[in-house]
């Protein structure tokens, strides 16, 4: 009678596409009981949830010891501090859990790094509701731990260096955002080398054994240039080995308190068991290769831990059915260890593990990624090295798990290809219909192609990509893969055009920031514009980069990873950290928030200024500098009458053609400290919400504090008005492989419409054309407006209710008011 | 009253001056076990979990 009841409720509320109380029903007992422990560590907004406070345990353990080894090199004094940390830190296991680890004391923490920045740890002792209690208590420490970092944190030590002007610009909060440090960055791993069940850290300490051994004979050997470099290799190399070995220590400490509580307190037998399966796994991995794919989870979730104990790592590249794909055919096809609901169970639970990991970010990254800790997007589906269809059964398992658990991190990108089966294409639609807002759809042949272009990768490298953070393709190889994406090369593109507007100028912040143009009341072409924006783009782009690249250059030098070398294959045989970029391939990009607005303003100002001679510039230019005040029915007319991106006009959709030309021609101008090309990469997170009170009026009707595009390639929010395949060809009129490294087109999409098999084919076909049309990513909110807007009154009753912001999605009750009206206000497309 | 005479404290076994203080917490999302490794001789006279080995 109950399963009857709770299969005829099952029914009803899919009917009812109320998919997020679907899940709570079919989700077993122990992933419900998961999904609703974890502290929600994404900031609500910009503000962090009531009972999340920041662990003190890692600053007081790392600074304790830090203070105490003045006279190590940087590498072996710092895996020294982080080996304090992980000796020391309080570890939990969370009831009915079966995979463990967590960067904080207790699971309604979040990381402190106090080696950083400075301008970080001042937010920290500043932020109301964080303090763990007792405040007075917890404030003096961290007050001691701040002003013992200030001046000293990574962050601090670049900033010196920099040029003063380009410091106060770039720090000013107007062009860009991030640090220019690995402490505040994104970095790949290199799965090929660890993760293929080919070795544990104790396989690497047995390499890195053997290059001392080599090493220290050269030392003592005829001397000459090429011994010099070896005395600091050999510290490196003795740091890499100390933090493998305290890494290993951690794991064993998890397996110690697991049987203790097994042995001492556990009165359930089946947990007692699944105890002492948590503790022969700790004590498996990572020390030894994985064997089972609880081990192989487990493995790579204590890699993630453990990068995020020594650095603030925003984003979590990742391609999980690839690496552990082969565990899972083991456990449940070959040896039927597993049933596939256990393991389902497991691929949940390795979801909602990333999910809870929270790390302690300043304002301006909790507002620009709302409802979210980090950019973790994970890479399902794609090909093997030898360009085959790379799907398994756990692509399949993870796309069904993530229906189940409904996290909003990780989320998937999904490497579409040719050859993808049709029931695992079924899979991303079913994900994406129940309004999970991802898998996002990625053109694996062209993202391949792309970054054989823009950085050399051999092709079967290239073929191993995952997502860097939201959107660029990284592959996970030995010269491939990334060690610090800096996120400070992020701009803020809609201030091209209005420094273009007011010859470098900037309106809001008053003062000088870009290059002197000329004054745009006096020119007298769309030429003469179009030039000085040009200017105004490449000053941005150079600023953001020279910037970024000092950071990256002297980041061994002031911050150090120990811990993320040891793990890195060049390092282990190089002996360098692994983000010296020696020995790297390049893959840096420029993250371009803000875009479109600066080709919808190009176009409005062609049109109406130029070719209709409705006004002047002066004219325009002086209804900017007052917020269009007085001047309504003109700022009508420019959102009105001008030609807006995506619509297949080609009078816009040339401009947008013609600046990536120009935009990628600079791109390989300057030059990452590896030689290799800048490429740009249109996306905004929920930057449209953070700059829109920054970015003063423009010609495109906008005015200072309205929210910006959506952002990548997207069309304003209900200004493409000819349908889904005019936005699609719009999109595919300029170079998805050679334009830029990646462009990213949020779409939304009726519920109704893509009920059942009819919903099914309309939307596969979509697809087909996408592919064909050769874009490279297209994401979806499949949600109605009547259900955000009940979300919008009563949020209590929609907390597992998600949408995609923009690279990544977030629980729509986690985001500000400002961004829900943004999402709600983008045109649902029809699909024919 | 010292850690090593508390119900709560497993020694390491192969440094018996040191150990696991292993506790219970229930908080508002969640219940889980927690270990923080204390010397077997610190003073727990303070402690609020302390309670007596065998009691």
């Amino acid at each position: 009678m109950v399963a009857a009841l709770r299969k005829e409720e099952v029914e009803r509320l899919e009917k009812e596409g109320a998919w997020w109380w679907l899940a709570e029903k079919k989700r077993s007992e122990r992933l419900d009981y998961l999904r609703k422990a974890v502290w929600k560590k994404g900031a609500l907004g910009g503000e962090y949830a009531p009972g999340v406070k920041v662990g003190l345990e890692r600053p007081i353990l790392f600074t304790e010891s830090w203070k105490e080894n003045d006279y190590d090199p940087i590498m072996l004094r710092k895996a020294k501090a982080l080996a304090n940390v992980l000796d020391n830190m309080t570890i939990f296991i969370t009831d009915h859990a079966q995979l463990v680890g967590y960067v904080g004391e207790a699971p309604h923490t979040l990381l402190v790094l106090s080696e950083g920045a400075s301008m970080i740890n001042e937010e920290v002792y500043n932020e109301h509701g964080v303090i763990p209690e007792p405040e007075e208590e917890s404030l003096k420490i961290i007050a001691e731990i701040n002003d013992y970092w200030a001046g000293n944190t990574s962050v601090d030590k670049v900033a010196r260096l920099l040029d003063p002007e380009d410091a106060v610009k770039f720090l000013s909060g107007a062009i860009g955002w991030g640090t220019p440090s690995s402490s505040y960055g994104y970095s790949g791993k290199n799965y090929e080398y660890w993760l293929t069940g080919q070795r544990g850290f104790e396989d690497i300490i047995a390499e890195i054994d053997q290059k001392l051994a080599e090493a220290e004979e050269k030392t003592i050997g005829t001397p000459g240039p090429d011994i010099l470099p070896l005395y600091d290799k050999i510290q490196n190399w003795e740091a890499m080995k100390l933090i493998l070995e305290a890494s290993i220590r951690y794991a064993r400490r998890y397996a110690r308190l697991a049987r203790i509580v097994a042995e001492n307190f556990e009165a359930d037998p089946k947990r007692r068991e699944e105890l002492l399966r948590v503790a022969e796994t700790c004590e498996r991995v990572p020390a030894k290769p994985q064997r089972n794919l609880q081990e192989s989870f487990q493995y790579d979730h204590f890699v993630q831990v453990l990068s995020r104990i020594e650095a603030f790592e925003g984003a979590w590249p990742s391609r999980p059915d690839y690496y552990h794909g082969p565990w899972y055919d083991k456990d449940v096809n070959i040896d039927k260890r597993l049933t596939r609901k256990e393991a389902l169970d497991l691929v949940g639970e390795f979801m909602i593990r990333c999910y809870e990991v929270g790390l302690f970010a300043p304002r301006w990254a909790r507002e620009g990624l709302q409802g979210i800790t980090g950019t973790w997007v994970w890479t399902l589906g794609g090909v093997d090295k030898e360009g085959n269809d790379a799907c398994n059964d756990l692509t399949t398992a993870f796309l069904q798990a993530a229906r189940l658990v409904r996290v909003s991190n990780p989320t998937f990108g999904f490497r579409w290809h040719p050859q993808v089966k049709e029931e695992v294409l079924r899979e991303c639609f079913e994900c994406i219909r129940q309004g999970l807002g991802y898998p996002s759809m990625r053109n694996d042949p062209v993202l391949v192609a792309n970054s054989v272009h823009w950085h050399k990768h051999p092709i079967e490298e290239a073929r191993t990509w995952v997502h860097q953070a939201c959107m660029s393709p990284c592959p996970t190889t030995k010269h491939g893969t990334q060690p610090m994406r800096m996120a400070s090369a992020t701009a803020n593109t809609a201030k091209i055009i209005e420094y273009a507007l007011f010859n470098g100028f900037d309106p809001v912040l008053k003062m000088q920031m870009g290059v002197e143009s000329g004054d745009a009341r006096k020119f007298t072409s769309y030429e003469e514009l179009y030039e000085a924006w040009k200017k105004q783009m490449r000053w941005l782009m150079d600023i953001l980069v020279r910037t970024v690249n000092l950071g990256r250059a002297k980041d061994p030098e002031f911050f150090g990873r120990p811990f993320l070398s040891a793990t890195y294959e060049r390092s282990v045989e190089s002996g360098l950290d692994a983000v010296s970029p020696e020995g790297e391939r390049g893959n840096a990009w420029i993250t371009w928030f803000t875009w479109v607005e600066n080709i919808d303003s190009l176009a409005a100002i062609k049109k109406l200024v130029f070719d209709e001679k409705k006004y002047t510039m002066a004219q325009l230019v002086n209804a900017l500098e007052t917020n269009w005040e007085g001047k309504e029915e003109m700022r009508l007319d420019f959102v009105k009458n001008a030609p807006k991106w995506g619509n297949d006009d080609d009078y816009v959709d040339q401009i947008m053609a013609q600046a990536f030309k120009d935009v990628a021609e600079h791109s390989w101008e300057i030059k990452d400290p590896s030689g290799n090309p800048w490429p740009v990469l249109p996306e905004n997170v929920s930057g449209n919400i953070h700059y829109s009170n920054m970015v003063g009026a423009l010609p495109n009707g906008r005015r200072l504090g309205d929210a910006l595009y959506d952002g990548g390639i997207s069309p304003g929010p209900g200004l493409d008005k000819k349908g889904p395949t005019a936005v699609l060809k719009s999109c595919s009129k300029f170079n998805h492989v050679t334009d830029g490294r990646a462009f990213l087109l949020n779409q939304r999409l009726s519920p109704t419409q893509l009920q059942g098999e009819k919903g099914y084919e309309l939307w596969r076909s979509y697809i087909k054309t996408w592919a064909e049309l050769g874009l490279d990513h297209v994401q979806f909110n499949v949600v109605d407006d009547k259900t955000l807007r009940a979300a919008q009154k009563e949020p209590e009753n929609y907390q597992e209710l998600i949408v995609r912001v923009a690279g990544y999605s977030a629980c729509f009750v986690d985001i500000s008011r400002k961004t829900q009206d943004n999402i709600i206000q983008r045109t649902i497309q029809g699909l024919a | 009253m010292k850690c090593e005479k508390c119900k709560w404290f497993f020694p390491f076994e192969d440094e018996q001056t040191r150990g696991d203080c292993v506790n219970r917490v229930v908080d508002q999302r969640q219940g889980y076990w927690k270990a923080k490794p204390k010397d077997a001789g610190e003073d727990a006279s303070k402690c609020p979990n302390f309670q007596v080995k065998g009691s």
